[in-house]
């Protein structure tokens, strides 16, 4: 069992009399990533901002093995790192400026921030842009830069507020893969991002939040266990008859919502059979019909299925 | 700390060198303020000056004063009727129509047609400062025309006056011989009474034409009398050629009666019996002679002298000699300083007024605004800190921005100012830290740019124009301009002044600096407790 790091314990916050977040209970262990998901104004970012330090609740507790983080301050700020949604950094300064006025900030010696620079930059792929003016990086470039900063002082949690919003898939599956690799080095993560399937699997854990307040908190696969009583059919075929296999497979296979997406039948049906039962009955209507049988995928139903099933039921 | 605020030092000026546009108006602010200031206040003369004049019918005056603007290049425009020449100064098209009305001609009129007129001037009042500069520069040109009148007036008064002089002078030796007919009869009178038949017959005789002629004079020498005093007033010495003038009416009446009475005695029958009497109205009629003739004497004295003192006194009758109050402590005298360096105490003091104020107040709005300040406030460092940075950040620009400045004004105006460096530096820093200060109130009250800018530079108006900068304090109302002279603007610029103009030691700008130091320490307090109140607003 990996250690405790972070407990938030029973927050409250609330700013202009208006409840921000409602009864949060939350931990983060070592070397574990945790991601929040839920959809904008839900209270991710504000979760994020207060166990940073940057509001105070209004009752709760925000620990650390038997630190008060809301009273030790100066504790909090060298445990943790954090990178806001917004680029946090100064467009005027090149990369390796940024990191060592950061680094400074922190009180650390010059000494201790060119070693902590030498490792950061190779680690987030900086070495190329050390010299250039933050203002000419590439967005993933000052994404990964806005990384950098929040690691200089070697904190042991990373706060993540949307790394990834804004990038195009690649450059979202390199920063995810950075995140990894510093989970690796020993740093726990929190991650914010609305890109459900995509930070899953980065993710030990995943926490759904909606209006202030976290609906559930599990791995994967126990929240799809939880929360998903339904597989998830995709097909592609030839011709592609979609509305007629549909037609056809609704009253047995019991149906509850299909679509199509991508030319592809996607249909989502109960736990009611085993996956191979769903793969041989559809694998025989379509030969029926004559459908050339180009992709069958009977799954778990998919995180944002999950996702969204936990904020139906939410009240 | 140190090394932290050397920090968000360093990582201000390296921002400020890589905005372009930041380093080219740190640099060149400074730079065209003076060299614009410079070049204004290097010469007094008006430029441009457009003059627009209208006359009743056309007079010596007209064109001698069209002569005369144009001789200062100022530009004159003749109207044909007095509507258009006021409406060409409503358009903005001249900045003063001057009207020249004729007038019912004067006696003196004969002596010049320029005084037949009289000047109107229609000024644009809106034009504020010019306008009065531009009354002073054609009223200063319409006087000296009018002071040509004068002297021209008063010299053809000279001359006639001379000419009559010259004339009673040549008619002097018939005075002479009057007073030597007087002599013979009184001396044949005593000798030989008997023959008193040769004696009437002299005095028959006796009826000097010259007492016609010193009327005539006197009537001329009493109407420049009168000129004289109308023009200047009364003077010891028309009053004593005026007595003179009275005295010779006074004599030439009573001669004019003794010769009768003379006359009258011979002609009597009772002649033996009055022989007495008759000798003493000859003794009479001898003094009153030599009376009028020392009369003339005195009158062309003072007329010698008053025509002596006439360009002097008259003209000028209170000469005013203009000194400046600057002392020669330390090589410093009135001859090594110019206009220029009069006004740059105040001019230094405007710049770094504008300068700080604006920077800090924008350094401090940039950087609450940025993102980078949310990481900034998450280290574990005090605002305190970042405050601080930014007030050294602005101070070292300044003292930058100070040094081309003063460096500019000695290279290209050659300015006589001999600074002295502790007390000058000590005033820039108090100066500068005020209005930095001043700044980050600004900063930390506003919360665009575009607001602070504009908060910024009209809280430099309104120090501005609590200053003698626009208007003299003295001209304000009392209760207001004894408030004023305490404002900071004020004391910066007396306290630079007292430095740089006079160079008064440290103990008479002690008032001043112990006030700067006291609305610093005021605004210190100021700026923490705006710094606490704000809390994380920039977490939002």
């Amino acid at each position: 069992m990996k250690k405790e790091i972070l407990e938030v314990k029973e927050l409250n916050l609330e700013i202009k009399n208006k409840l921000i977040l409602e009864n949060i209970n939350l931990k983060l262990h070592e070397k574990e990533i945790l991601g929040l998901i839920g959809v904008s104004g839900s209270g991710k970012s504000m979760l994020l901002k207060t166990i940073a330090g940057l509001f105070k609740p209004k009752t709760g507790e925000i620990t650390s093995g038997e630190h008060n983080l809301i009273r030790s301050k100066k504790f909090l700020k060298n445990l943790i790192g954090f990178s806001t949604q917004e680029d946090s950094i100064y467009e005027n300064l090149t990369v390796e400026e940024n990191i060592k006025y950061f680094g400074k900030l922190y009180g650390l010696k010059t000494k201790t921030i060119k070693e902590k620079s030498e490792e950061l930059i190779p680690l987030l792929e900086l070495g190329e842009y050390k010299n250039t003016l933050a203002k000419k990086l590439s967005g993933g470039t000052i994404k990964r830069l806005n990384i950098a900063c929040s690691l200089i002082h070697d904190p042991k949690i990373l706060l993540l507020d949307e790394p990834i919003s804004g990038l195009d898939p690649k450059l979202r599956e390199n920063i995810l893969s950075l995140i990894d690799k510093i989970r690796k080095k020993g740093t726990s993560v929190i991650i914010t991002s609305h890109f459900i399937n995509e930070i899953e699997p980065f993710c030990d854990r995943i926490g759904v939040i909606q209006s202030g307040k976290i609906l559930a908190t599990d791995s994967a696969i126990l929240l799809r266990e939880k929360y998903s009583n339904t597989y998830e059919i995709s097909i592609r075929s030839y011709p592609g008859r979609y509305k007629k296999i549909h037609s056809l497979a609704k009253p047995n296979l019991n149906v509850i919502n299909a679509l199509t997406k991508n030319n592809e039948l996607i249909m989502y049906v109960p736990k009611k059979y085993t996956i191979n039962t769903y793969t041989k009955y559809l694998t025989k209507l379509l030969e029926d019909n004559n459908e050339y049988l180009i992709k069958l995928n009977v799954s778990q139903s998919s995180l944002k299925e999950v996702f969204r099933v936990i904020t139906k039921n939410a009240f | 700390m140190p090394f932290k605020v050397l920090n968000v030092i360093g990582k201000n000026l390296n921002e400020m060198r890589r905005s372009k546009l930041s380093s080219l108006i740190i640099i060149i602010g400074p730079i065209l303020i003076i060299l614009l200031a410079g070049f204004v206040f290097s010469t007094n003369t008006l430029q441009g000056v457009k003059i627009g004049l209208f006359e009743d019918s056309e007079s010596v005056l007209g064109d001698n004063l069209v002569q005369k603007f144009r001789e200062k290049s100022f530009e004159v425009q003749e109207f044909a009727n007095l509507e258009s020449c006021i409406d060409s100064v409503k358009r903005g098209k001249n900045h003063l129509c001057a009207y020249i009305e004729e007038t019912e001609p004067n006696p003196l009129g004969k002596i010049d047609p320029r005084v037949n007129n009289n000047v109107t001037l229609f000024v644009d009042y809106s034009k504020t400062r010019i306008a009065f500069t531009i009354i002073n520069q054609v009223h200063a040109t319409i006087e000296e025309e009018s002071k040509e009148t004068t002297q021209t007036i008063l010299g053809s008064l000279s001359r006639d006056v001379s000419k009559a002089i010259n004339e009673i002078n040549s008619k002097e030796d018939e005075l002479d011989e009057a007073i030597e007919s007087v002599k013979l009869i009184q001396e044949t009178l005593d000798n030989s009474k008997e023959n008193i038949e040769a004696i009437s017959a002299q005095v028959e005789q006796l009826d000097p034409t010259i007492l016609q002629d010193i009327n005539t004079f006197d009537s001329i020498m009493l109407a420049y009398i009168n000129e004289i005093e109308n023009e200047f007033g009364e003077t010891d010495t028309t009053q004593d050629m005026r007595y003179q003038i009275e005295q010779h009416s006074q004599d030439i009446a009573a001669i004019t009666t003794l010769i009768q009475l003379l006359q009258q005695e011979f002609n009597s029958e009772n002649l033996q019996g009055g022989l007495a009497t008759i000798d003493q109205e000859l003794e009479d009629l001898l003094s009153e002679l030599r009376g009028i003739k020392e009369g003339i004497h005195q009158i062309n004295r003072d007329f010698d002298d008053l025509e002596g003192i006439l360009a002097e006194e008259i003209l000028n009758p209170i000469p005013v000699t203009y000194s400046s109050a600057v002392g020669d402590g330390k090589g410093q005298t009135e001859e090594n300083l110019k206009f220029f360096d009069y006004i740059l105490p105040g001019l230094i003091t405007m710049t770094i007024m504008f300068a700080s104020i604006l920077l800090t107040s924008t350094l401090t709005i940039k950087e609450r605004k940025t993102r980078a300040y949310l990481r900034s406030i998450l280290t574990p460092t005090s605002k305190g800190v970042f405050t601080l940075g930014n007030f050294i950040t602005a101070l070292i620009i300044i003292l930058i921005q100070t040094t081309i400045l003063l460096g500019i004004t000695k290279i290209f105006f050659s300015s006589g100012i001999a600074l002295p460096f502790i007390l000058t530096l000590t005033s820039i820093l108090l100066t500068s830290s005020f209005f930095i200060l001043t700044g980050i109130i600004i900063g930390h009250i506003f919360s665009s740019e575009e607001t602070g800018v504009i908060a910024s530079v009209c809280m430099g108006i309104i120090f501005l124009i609590s200053s003698s900068m626009i208007m003299s304090i003295e001209a304000m109302p009392k209760a207001l301009g004894s408030i004023i002279q305490f404002t900071p603007f004020v004391l910066a610029e007396t306290a630079l002044r007292k430095i740089a103009i006079f160079q008064l030691p440290l103990v008479n700008i002690m008032a001043e600096f112990l006030a700067i130091a006291m609305y610093i320490v005021l605004f210190i307090a100021l700026v923490s407790i705006l710094q606490s109140s704000r809390k994380n607003k920039e977490a939002f």
